[in-house]
């Protein structure tokens, strides 16, 4: 079977290089009645906040289909935050309702997959909340940085123990071994 | 008892009052060695003269209700379809989502001691999975599943003694869910690098009925199409989402999978965290509205911040 070998050990200098450049990329969805109209006025009260988060426009809370967080994932994104209105403030009268149902279980559906808690993030906030806006933005880019660079979808490093020498012999070996030859040969561009 | 269901379909089929009976029945396989050998397999019949391929034994493992929502039984009449009690659920899951009319339907219950786990139409040897928690609810193992609500009911059982029971997907579940979320995440992305996206467990699967799947689609392009880690991820990702709340764990996606992923691993934990939160059971009523289009006022939020 296909083994996982922990990833190459960098020096410390790089590390530490890497730690300095490196700032994380949150996708935030925002519901447009209140939680972008809180950020909106966090901005015109001046109040200052971490700028990683790139906000998305969307009516409601209940638009966000889990599709754009996975997707958000998957094109690069470290965290992504959701953000509505408090239950009841729907300017849709029920939209965020529906949407917490959805929220709870993709929560636990990518945490069950292994997805590190500390990267999908999900809050309401109104539009009078700019001070709380700012604080949430503050807890997330937090919680991300600590999680360091998403790379969940990079390729898994294999060991050298199990690469496999001709097409010949991985056919003998069953289909699971096969299709971990074609990964092998076509993605991790063995010589 | 199969005798009397057997005249009965024929002459239900001669008068016209059912178009097609979509049952299990016996293929003869011929194998490397030259032997021969019988498997159980779906069958589609609408001629009076083929009912006789009927069977009703421990290798109808097979969940038929998936081929009520196809578009060539859509026209065709009235079906006599052969139902498990546990494949009833999808029928409720379908009727409760308007998918399928349940007047056009004559439902043929079967009475089942449990059915054969099978892989790739391999048989292995001990009950399916969906079986030990079903036969363990009765609070016995020798219980005797009854459909309700069947137009017909076949109490005749499968002959043969009770096949040992097979490894209990909530013991694994408990034993994945305690591992490290890093090695989760290996685990599954050596899991869906496997993944050929042939789609087979979408088209094995009763819920999966979309005339256009979004993973077809290309504008916009959603989740890519080729059998890369990011596509699979996704894809595997989204089935299940798609599926929370309506699986009915009947484990067709990962008998029908010819890469051995554990699709009903994920599955069941959907399964296991809806009836937690929700206190819901897809399949359980076809009158219950489905859970994402209902909500309730004191619905857990502990998450949002």
């Amino acid at each position: 079977m296909k083994k996982i070998k922990d990833k190459p050990q960098e020096s410390e200098d790089l590390l530490l290089e890497k730690d300095r450049l490196w700032q994380p990329r949150i996708v935030a969805f925002l519901c447009n009645w209140c939680s972008y109209a809180g950020a909106d006025l966090a901005g015109t009260s001046r109040i200052k906040y971490n700028p990683q988060i790139r906000i998305i426009r969307v009516p409601c809370s209940g638009r966000v289909n889990p599709l754009f967080i996975l997707r958000a994932f998957i094109d690069g994104a470290d965290g992504v935050l959701v953000s509505g209105c408090h239950p009841g403030d729907c300017h849709y009268s029920t939209g965020n309702y529906f949407a917490r149902r959805k929220f709870a279980l993709l929560k636990r559906l990518i945490e069950f997959c292994g997805m590190d808690e500390r990267r999908i993030h999900f809050s309401w906030v109104s539009a009078a909340e700019g001070s709380k806006w700012s604080q949430v933005v503050n807890d997330v880019v937090n919680a991300v940085y600590q999680a360091g660079p998403f790379t969940g979808f990079d390729l898994p490093v294999f060991s050298k123990e199990t690469e496999i020498e001709t097409p010949a012999d991985l056919c003998k070996q069953g289909p699971e071994r096969f299709a971990y030859s074609i990964d092998l040969m076509s993605r991790t561009g063995k010589k | 008892m199969m005798d009397d269901l057997k005249t009965r379909l024929k002459e239900m089929l001669t008068s016209g009052a059912i178009g097609m009976v979509i049952g299990y029945g016996q293929k003869e396989i011929y194998m490397a060695d030259g032997s021969r050998e019988y498997r159980t397999c779906p069958v589609f019949l609408s001629r009076d003269t083929e009912i006789d391929r009927l069977v009703w034994n421990r290798h109808c493992v097979q969940n038929l209700v998936t081929y009520l929502t196809k578009e060539e039984y859509k026209e065709s009449g009235k079906i006599a379809l052969m139902v498990k009690p546990c494949d009833l659920k999808a029928i409720h899951v379908l009727e409760q989502e308007k998918q399928i009319d349940r007047k056009r339907l004559f439902i043929i219950g079967l009475t089942c001691k449990g059915v054969m786990a099978e892989k790739m139409g391999i048989d292995e040897g001990h009950l399916a999975g969906k079986c030990i928690k079903c036969l363990d609810s009765s609070g016995k193992s020798s219980a005797v599943c009854t459909p309700d609500e069947a137009d017909i009911v076949i109490e005749t059982l499968p002959d043969g003694d009770m096949p040992p029971k097979g490894k209990d997907i909530s013991s694994d579940l408990e034993g994945f869910e305690k591992m490290p979320s890093e090695k989760r995440w290996a685990f599954w992305q050596n899991q869906f690098l496997k993944c050929l996206r042939c789609y087979a467990c979408r088209s094995a699967c009763p819920m999966c009925y979309c005339e256009q799947c979004i993973c077809d689609m290309s504008r916009p392009q959603w989740i890519d199409k080729s059998p890369h880690l990011k596509g699979n991820f996704l894809f595997h990702i989204v089935r299940a989402f798609h599926l929370t709340g309506r699986c009915v764990g009947c484990g067709e996606c990962e008998r029908v999978c010819p890469m051995g992923i554990p699709l009903m691993l994920i599955n069941q934990k959907m399964i296991d965290t809806v009836k937690d939160l929700y206190g819901y059971e897809s399949g359980k009523d076809p009158e219950q509205a489905p859970l994402l289009s209902q909500f309730k006022m004191d619905d857990d939020q502990s998450f949002i911040k």
